[in-house]
């Protein structure tokens, strides 16, 4: 570790990894990267692993579009095998009213270049055949969605980014940060202290405590998710499935892994319970019956951090100059990785990002401009 | 590298070597999560119960370090795999059997 950096940025998930590999790429090689535990030790190693660009907003079906475009090459771009594979998301609709309502999101999806399209039982049975028919009237499909490998991406991030010259260091806690007179910033970590230029608040649920030192008020809160793995099976399942808040995928690795909504949300412990279980399992093998005869291996919970509108912030500070944020993904910013990364490098080396993404700006809390998103699973 | 810990399978349910744990710690890998993590051992049907210990004292030894200064990573429930069909409510168990 070095006492003086060009831009610091705090977490070592997708978010944090993503943005300084692509600063690095662009030329701007002082950079460290700060995790108070191993990499990938947040919300990223904890999460579902599913990429999407089926959302109801326009802003977020745009970055996920250009999102989806990166993974399909990002094994290729960091050398290193994050097995991405574009599985496709079937989400199952089971009332008139749904299926109504899952056409409009289709059209509105296909204007902004999602082409994804409601198909009948018949096709979804194809697409997915172990599924049990009489547990929806329609299915609403897009093949370029997928999924890729939380540890593997977090690794294949990491070894590139430090192939570059940043430096990535693990066990170093933030716990202080103050802006100095000459416009620069000191961090104070539990490694000792850092002087830098500019500061990335990639903290996922310790974003909020970052900002607050800074005396930035990030509206979040932390919502509890559980999520469980099964055995690994031979390849069977093909798409991620959606109900309502029902997910579950299959892995590379032939587990299938997924969660649900459950009723303990607001609970401040990350404990595994039964009743999620219970839930999980009513849910999933009513779509797919032969889960039941699956056993489940592993069970674990996150969290989101939600934002009054369910989108992230992004981007600088106008009050401290220099601070910027990449934090309150709301519960998809594993997928969101790779286009955050391009685009908050952008902003730190370049002053604007390539997309416009002004309207994800933290001032628009201030000034009442709510982005609107229907689509938050799990 | 011995052609001993190329043949010893340190994790049979992921079937992973010995050789291959210490090539991750010898890459930087050096605490028992992210070594699991990248290494890709201990999280197979029987969740690490055969093999942690075993790579933790790889790790203690490679390392030069106590296996005390190494955490044990934390055993996550159901500790023995049960059937999916187990929790589903007023299902009987025995439907899957
Ligand atoms: C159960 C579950 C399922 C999910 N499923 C999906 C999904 O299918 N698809 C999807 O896109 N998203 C999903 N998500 C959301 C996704 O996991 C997150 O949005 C994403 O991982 C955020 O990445 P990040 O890098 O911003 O944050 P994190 O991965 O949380 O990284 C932040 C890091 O900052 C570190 N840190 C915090 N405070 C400090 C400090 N003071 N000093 C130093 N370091 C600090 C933390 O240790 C952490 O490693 C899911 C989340 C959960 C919980
Ligand atoms: S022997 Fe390693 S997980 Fe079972």
């Amino acid at each position: 570790m070095k006492s003086r950096y060009d831009c610091v940025i705090i977490g070592g998930g997708i978010s944090g990894l993503a943005i300084a590999y692509e600063l690095a790429k662009r030329g701007y090689k002082d950079v460290a990267v700060l995790e108070e535990c191993y990499l990938g030790s947040g919300s990223t190693g904890r999460c579902g692993s599913g990429i999407r660009a089926q959302f109801t907003g326009p802003d977020q079906i745009v970055l996920l579009r250009e999102a989806e475009e990166m993974w399909t090459h990002m094994s290729d771009e960091l050398g290193y095998d994050i097995h991405f594979k574009a599985c496709g998301y079937l989400f199952l609709w089971d009332t008139p009213e749904l299926v109504e309502k899952a056409k409009q999101n289709v059209a509105f999806q296909n204007k902004h270049g999602v082409m994804s399209r409601i198909i009948d039982r018949q096709e979804a049975k194809e697409i997915c055949p172990s599924l049990n028919t009489d547990s929806f009237l329609a299915g609403q499909w897009y093949d370029k969605d997928g999924m890729a490998f939380p540890f593997d991406t977090v690794t294949g991030y990491a070894q590139a980014a430090r192939r570059l010259g940043v430096d990535i260091l693990t066990t170093t806690h933030v716990f202080q940060l103050e802006t100095t007179p000459a416009h620069t910033f000191t961090v104070h970590t539990t490694q000792g202290n850092i002087e830098t230029k500019n500061v990335v608040n990639a903290a996922g649920p310790g974003s909020k405590g970052i900002a607050a030192m800074l005396g930035v008020d990030l509206p979040y809160r932390l919502d509890k998710h559980q999520i469980m793995a099964t055995e690994p099976l031979e390849q069977f399942l093909g798409p991620m499935l959606v109900k309502n808040s029902l997910y579950y995928l299959q892995t590379h690795r032939g587990n299938v892994v997924g969660g649900t909504d459950n009723d303990d949300k607001n609970a401040t412990d990350i404990d595994s319970t039964f009743e999620f279980l219970t839930k999980f399992a009513s849910e999933a093998c009513e779509i797919v019956p032969r889960l039941a005869g699956v056993k489940l291996m592993r069970q674990w919970a996150g969290y989101y951090v939600v934002s009054p509108d369910a989108h992230p912030v992004l981007g600088p500070i106008d009050e401290v100059p220099g601070f910027f944020q990449a934090n309150g993904y709301s519960g998809h910013g594993f997928m969101m990785g790779p286009i955050v990364g391009r685009l908050l490098a952008e902003y730190v080396a370049d002053g604007k990002p390539s997309i416009d993404i002004e309207h994800y700006n933290f001032r628009r809390f201030a000034r009442g401009e709510l982005l609107v998103e229907k689509a938050v699973i799990g | 590298m011995t052609r001993e810990d190329e043949k010893t399978i340190a994790c049979r349910c992921e079937d992973i070597s010995v050789q291959e744990i210490k090539d991750a710690i010898h890459e930087g890998y050096a605490d028992l999560q992210s070594l699991k993590r990248y290494a890709k051992f201990g999280l197979g049907p029987c969740q690490g119960k055969t093999c942690i210990l075993l790579a933790a004292q790889i790790l203690a030894r490679e390392t030069g370090r106590t296996l005390d200064q190494i955490m044990t990573p934390t055993t996550r429930p159901p500790v023995d795999p049960v059937p999916i069909g187990f929790f589903v409510k007023g299902r009987e168990a025995d439907d899957e059997k």
